[in-house]
């Protein structure tokens, strides 16, 4: 435990000191505060004087935070205006300026000028920007919510009405279907009377057995045409609804927010002069955090020299709903970017919020 | 009935075997057999043992510099002129031509970088069956018989080589075309009867191929007839020949008897096969032969359609069989006999007569050059595919290097960059502002290269096709007219690169002004040099087109070599002279090695292309060309992600360090195959960078000596028949040992480690193991098995950054490898990286040496001047004892003590921080 715990506080005050590394490496008093030095990972103790001197002594870097001397190391940029963050070592002094606040080139050729203020200010605007977007995209977003309910309640309501339709149908056509059986009984019937009187003396009875034929082959045939048009509504009927229940068995969110959008088909009809399905709705595949943020799309149109078109689709948050760019990196896989109110989160703001400076 | 049943199954399963493996390998149709090839058919059918030529004696002129010696053809009359010369450095020459041929015959020109300068030649004995000459300052006699013609040469009592000892010399002399009459031609064919023959019935002219010859759909006109020439070499004592690229086969080269010759014809091969004699994209004449006494080369210098034939006594017999010929004393000299047919031309051989490998890459570099010396930066990692898209596509996947912290030299645009593949041109819509694009890259000191291929697209709105075609560049169909074939533009010319003047012109397209959106930070690709023409024979040039007065067919293979001159003089001369060129070429011959590098082209995502990549590569090394290297990850296909590291890993070893893929596959640059193989493929790429001081000290010797950077075994081990057909692993220089993993899941790899009293030191475990035996490695996917021999000095800097240049100051690590005798010796090379600079003495060559436990660094070259500042910052010992005190001396300082590390379960010394300038005299003493 007492290792543990020195251990922690090492590294503890040692990530201080990464974190103001290079200001706090020219300071030597501080070093000699202490005598030794102990590599973060436990690894190794080396003589303060090690520390930052340009030789990588421990195995995760940890004594070199203001050089380049370690492979595994990593510098500071402190980056005052703006975004503080770490850069691996190996872009210290490398003539390349990479923190903003040019604390990383301290002993190169390159002449780094301090662009923290500039881009704070940038960021500064773009989040606002975005906040803006945000707020307008969250209240669109209940709005189609709210749509959606209408929505879900019209295809609900869709739904039943094609159910009912088609069970009436249904219904409709066993029906005549009874009926067809029951002129054809009588048919038979007839028939068979006809038969057994065959080559015997009742013309008139045969003339009258046989009249009654033509009648029941009528009807029969009026009732198969019924029955014809009836399938057919039918085949119909069960197109729309096996359509409808396609599409109401879309994971569409947890508020049904992604109603409206066409997922099936939400590309502009002109994107890909096509007259197939150029492709096919996959599945949700964001990140368990935002489940709902990207979605792929298979098995799309056939590419030349094999394989089928596939699209990677990645929502973000916006005012409109329109697809901003589409991407080919590799043949027929697309990577698009759409944007759309729906996929602004009220988390994401507060997380802009937070990351502001 | 059951017999057409059975034949219907059996024409089924051809049919279906066909189909099936067509999908996947090269259409073997398009390209000819020796037997589709009138001329090789002709000449192969040859017997030996029966040649018509006799030496003419009394015809034989001795000058200083050369012998002269008229040959006759017994049959027809025609008489050949043989040119002898003894040049300098141990090479012999010999030229035969015809000695008032019809029209004068192709000569290769602009190869050879100077007029060889010669030696004496004397003459020691003469009788009426042949002449016996000295051969300058060696122990060496040239023995010319008369009857048949035969030339032998000696050293000692060892015959080293000799010239139509099988009397398959054969010259097929111009003629007139005699499809007319039989008595219309007779009466001009009279009258010269050293040049025209009677006519001799025995000569068959009527035999097929001769005046005309056709191929699948293509007809070649032939108006000058018959040309082909052919000589027979045999080499005594000689069980192993190497070289003549390009072909996808072993590092050793087989025997040809029960098959086709190998073919020397610059060729677009779409979707090559393996393990055959097959031509591909280049071509280089030179063959090497080694036995465990001596190495010596033969350079056929002949730019037209080559087959070489070889055949072995001891070829087929098993290693028992030799054994008991050994037995029972019954046992021929083993031998090697060498067979070379071209179509055209004259022959112009040089012997290069050894005695080591090391003397034949210098005999060799003495006639044809050495390897360029390459920016620093082209010797770093290189990502291509066709193609990245647009700007906003090289941006991300350049941000994407930086992200995975993998570093990167050269991002590289193939042919989509251009506007509607006009070369010289950018994509208005998807490249629309390459300076910008140019400047970005240069920001993080990257670079770019962008490909320009020969073919011009027929445009008359296109400048470069305008001005080549004012200008008559382009080569001539065979009525006169402009050339024009089928390539990626569509309807294309092909400017004529053997004509100087076209060349510089060339040259001064690539001027900033003129090629617009270029900055210093573009360097160029010739790809399709072959030249590839879709719609041609063979996927070529017709034979028949017109370069001048002389025909395609004389000097095909040599059309990509001049592309690739003519590309890199563009790039010298756009920055004044000052800048070293990059130029890769996929199609090559002698003397490409001067211009740049060479890819082994479109190979697929298979292990086994991986493997071939070692002796393609080494076959290439051998014969001059060093810069050489395979696409990373296979052309065509989609490498799974094992196949990928292991490639990296191997490419990562390999001069020429890219990778490239096809444009029907999905993406894979290095991050795409999860976070475990990101990091083993950074790992191998940082590997390279640790090791590019070494890599760019090898081509610099390369470009001194000739000497090849990956080299076989054999090379450094020539007595050691064991490394002699090695081709699964090579040295990079002579001090790194590389055992790529071409299997997939690999579990270990068997490693012949060489040298009796030499030991190799594992340079990720740095455990020590013995020399002269095969050693099982355990593998994993972290890495290859690499070894540092043991009296080695390696620098390397292990600061690995974003690029090559961003690690120019940086300090260096030596890796210290002591062998049995506990000394160790290397050198450190550095300059400016990118300038001809060096040729004025500007660079810092030191000589690195541990002996008696003093590591020292001295002056290689004092005349030179070049400070850096560069520092050692660490020393490694592998092999060493654990010192009581380490000290330091440098020229001007005191000494002082150095702090150490000693590991005792590996015996590896580390010394902290020495901190001297690389380019000091120092002197470190362990005690």
């Amino acid at each position: 435990v007492f290792i543990n715990c020195s251990l922690r506080r090492f590294s503890s005050e040692v990530e201080k000191k990464t974190q103001r590394s290079f200001s706090l490496m020219l300071d030597k008093r501080f070093y000699r505060e202490r005598k030794s030095f102990l590599c973060i990972d436990g690894s190794k103790i080396i003589p303060s004087e090690q520390v930052n001197d340009d030789y990588c002594d421990c195995e995760d870097g940890s004594d070199e935070p203001g050089t380049s001397a370690c492979p595994r190391g990593r510098f500071y940029c402190t980056n005052l205006g703006y975004r503080p963050h770490y850069i691996p070592s190996s872009r210290v002094n490398d003539g390349i300026c990479d923190c903003c606040d040019a604390s990383d080139e301290y002993n190169s050729h390159a002449h780094c000028p301090n662009t923290c203020w500039n881009l704070g200010q940038r960021e500064r605007a773009y989040v606002e920007g975005q906040m803006r977007t945000l707020d307008e995209g969250l209240r669109l977003k209940q709005q189609l919510i709210e749509e959606g309910v209408l929505l879900w309640r019209e295809k609900q309501a869709q739904l039943g009405e094609l159910q009912q339709v088609s069970e009436d149908l249904q219904l409709k056509l066993e029906e005549h279907r009874r009926k067809k059986h029951e002129a054809e009984r009588l048919k038979e019937q007839a028939l068979k009377a006809l038969e057994a009187r065959d080559g015997g003396e009742g013309h008139f009875f045969f003339n009258l057995l046989y009249q009654l034929k033509g009648i029941l082959n009528q009807n029969i045939f009026k009732i198969f045409l019924k029955m014809r048009a009836l399938g057919l509504l039918l085949t119909l009927c069960f197109g729309f609804l096996s359509d409808l229940q396609k599409k109401l068995a879309i994971d569409y969110g947890a508020n049904r927010e992604f109603l409206f959008l066409n997922i099936l088909t939400p590309f502009p009809p002109d994107l890909f002069h096509s007259k197939h399905i150029f492709l096919v709705w996959g599945t949700w595949s964001g990140t368990p955090k935002n489940q709902y943020g990207q979605m792929v799309y298979e098995n799309g149109e056939p590419c030349w020299q094999g394989g089928s078109r596939s699209a990677t689709v990645t929502l973000t948050c916006g005012t409109e709903t329109a697809l901003r760019s589409v991407k080919e990196p590799s043949k027929c896989q697309y990577i698009m970017d759409f944007q759309t109110p729906v996929a602004c989160q009220p988390v994401l703001k507060q997380q802009g919020i937070h990351s502001e400076l | 009935m059951a017999s057409i049943t059975a034949r219907m199954t059996a024409v089924l399963v051809l049919w279906l075997v066909a189909c099936l493996t067509g999908t996947w390998a090269v259409d073997r149709g398009n390209f000819k057999t020796c037997d589709q090839s009138s001329f090789c058919k002709r000449q192969r059918a040859l017997k030996p043992g029966e040649s018509p030529y006799r030496a003419l004696l009394e015809t034989m002129e001795l000058t200083n510099t050369r012998l002269t010696l008229q040959l006759i053809n017994d049959n027809n009359k025609v008489r050949l002129l043989l040119e002898l010369y003894r040049l300098q450095g141990n090479i012999t020459r010999v030229k035969i031509n015809e000695l008032k041929p019809l029209k004068p015959r192709y000569e290769v020109p602009d190869v050879l970088v100077r007029e060889p300068p010669t030696e004496p030649l004397s003459l020691l004995s003469q009788d009426e069956n042949g002449v016996v000459l000295s051969l300058g300052a060696e122990a060496q006699r040239v023995i010319v018989s008369a009857r048949p013609f035969r030339l032998d040469i000696v050293e000692g009592r060892d015959v080293l080589m000799s010239l139509n000892s099988r009397g398959l010399l054969a010259f097929e002399h111009l003629r007139m075309r005699k499809d007319t009459s039989q008595t219309e031609q007779d009466g001009e064919t009279e009258g010269d009867p050293a040049n025209q023959a009677e006519t001799n019935k025995d000569e068959d002219e009527k035999e097929d191929g001769m005046w005309e010859e056709t191929f699948k759909s293509h007809t070649d006109s032939k108006p000058n007839g018959p040309s082909a020439i052919s000589l027979d070499f045999s080499l005594p004592g000689v069980e192993h020949v190497y070289g003549i690229p390009e072909h996808a086969d072993t590092l050793r080269l087989k025997t040809t008897d029960n098959g086709d010759p190998y073919r020397l014809y610059n060729l677009d091969v779409f979707q090559y096969e393996l393990y055959n004699p097959m031509a591909l994209y280049g071509a280089v004449p030179v063959m090497l032969a080694h036995s465990a006494q001596r190495t010596t080369g033969i350079f056929w210098l002949n730019a037209a359609e080559t087959w070489v034939d070889i055949s072995s006594n001891t070829a087929g017999k098993t290693v028992f069989g030799k054994m008991l010929d050994y037995v029972q004393g019954s046992s021929e000299t083993p031998q090697t006999d060498v067979r070379w047919i071209s179509e055209s031309g004259i022959i112009d051989v040089f012997l290069m007569l050894g005695p080591t490998a090391k003397d034949v890459f210098a005999q060799y570099a003495s006639l044809t050059g050495t390897q360029s010396f390459p920016p620093l930066t082209a010797v770093g990692y290189h990502q291509c595919r066709w193609n990245y898209n647009d700007q906003e596509d090289v941006k991300a996947v350049d941000a994407g290097f930086d992200e995975h912290d993998i570093p990167y030299d050269f991002i590289w645009l193939d042919i989509e960059h251009t506007d509607g593949k006009r070369y010289f041109t950018w994509d208005p819509h998807k490249f629309a502002s390459p300076k910008e694009m140019l400047q970005g890259i240069m920001d993080k000191k990257r670079k770019m290269v962008a490909i320009v291929d020969p073919h011009i697209k027929v445009d008359n709105n296109y400048k470069i096709h305008n001005e080549i075609r004012s200008r008559g560049y382009y080569i001539k169909n065979k009525d006169g007219g402009d050339y024009e074939g089928w390539c990626w533009p569509g309807s294309a010319g092909y400017p004529d690169f053997t004509r100087e003047d076209m060349r510089a012109w060339w040259a001064s397209m690539f001027a900033y002004d003129q090629y617009e959106g270029t900055m210093e930070n573009l360097y160029t690709w010739n790809d399709m040099n072959e030249p590839s023409v879709f719609n041609g024979p063979e996927v070529t040039m017709h034979k028949d087109a017109m370069h001048g007065a002389w025909e395609h067919r004389d000097l095909h293979n040599i059309y990509g070599f001049y592309v690739q001159m003519a590309t890199a003089e563009g790039l010298v001369q756009r920055s004044g002279g000052v800048e070293r060129p990059f130029v890769l070429t996929r199609a090559f011959f002698a003397g490409s090695q001067r211009y740049g590098a060479v890819w082994t082209g479109d190979n697929a995502a298979e292990w086994d292309h991986l493997k071939i990549s070692i002796p393609m590569c080494l076959s290439l090394g051998l014969v001059g060309i060093s810069f050489c290297g395979a696409d990373v990850g296979g052309f065509f296909k989609s490498p799974s992600a094992e196949l990928l590291v292991r490639w990296y890993q191997t490419g990562a070893y390999q001069p020429f360090f890219r990778a490239h893929a096809h444009l029907d596959t999905p993406r894979r640059e290095p991050w795409l195959f999860g976070p475990e193989n990101t990091a083993l493929i950074r790992e191998a790429v940082r590997q390279r960078y640790t090791l590019l001081p070494y890599w760019y000290q090898q081509f610099y010797h390369a470009h001194r000596t000739g000497e090849p950077i990956m080299r076989p075994l054999w090379v450094e081990y020539p007595q050691d028949p064991a490394t002699f057909a090695l081709d699964d692993e090579f040295l990079i220089g002579r001090d790194l040992l590389v055992h790529p993993v071409t299997e997939e899941g690999s579990r270990g790899v068997t490693a012949y480690l060489p040298g009796k009293d030499e030991v190799w030191f594992d340079v990720h475990t740095f455990q020590k193991h013995n020399g002269a035996q095969n050693l099982y490695i355990p593998v994993t996917m972290s890495s290859i098995p690499v070894f540092q021999r043991g009296g080695s000095i390696i620098p390397r800097k292990l600061r690995v950054r974003r690029s090559s240049s961003c690690m120019e100051h940086d300090p260096y690590t030596l890796f210290v490898a002591l062998n049995p005798q506990r000394t160790a010796e290397g050198e450190l090379y550095e300059d400016d990286g990118h300038t001809f600079n060096y040729e004025k003495k500007e660079f810092l060559h030191r000589r690195l040496s541990f002996v008696n436990n003093a590591l020292s660094s001295v002056n290689l070259a004092p005349d030179a001047t070049f400070t850096t500042q560069s520092w050692i910052e660490r020393i490694v010992l592998l092999g060493a004892r654990k010192p009581s005190r380490v000290s330091m001396k440098t020229a001007d300082g005191p000494e002082n003590q150095l702090e150490f590390d000693y590991d005792s379960s590996t015996s590896v010394l580390t010394l902290r921080k020495p901190g001297m300038n690389a380019g000091a005299d120092w002197t470190v003493n362990f005690e």
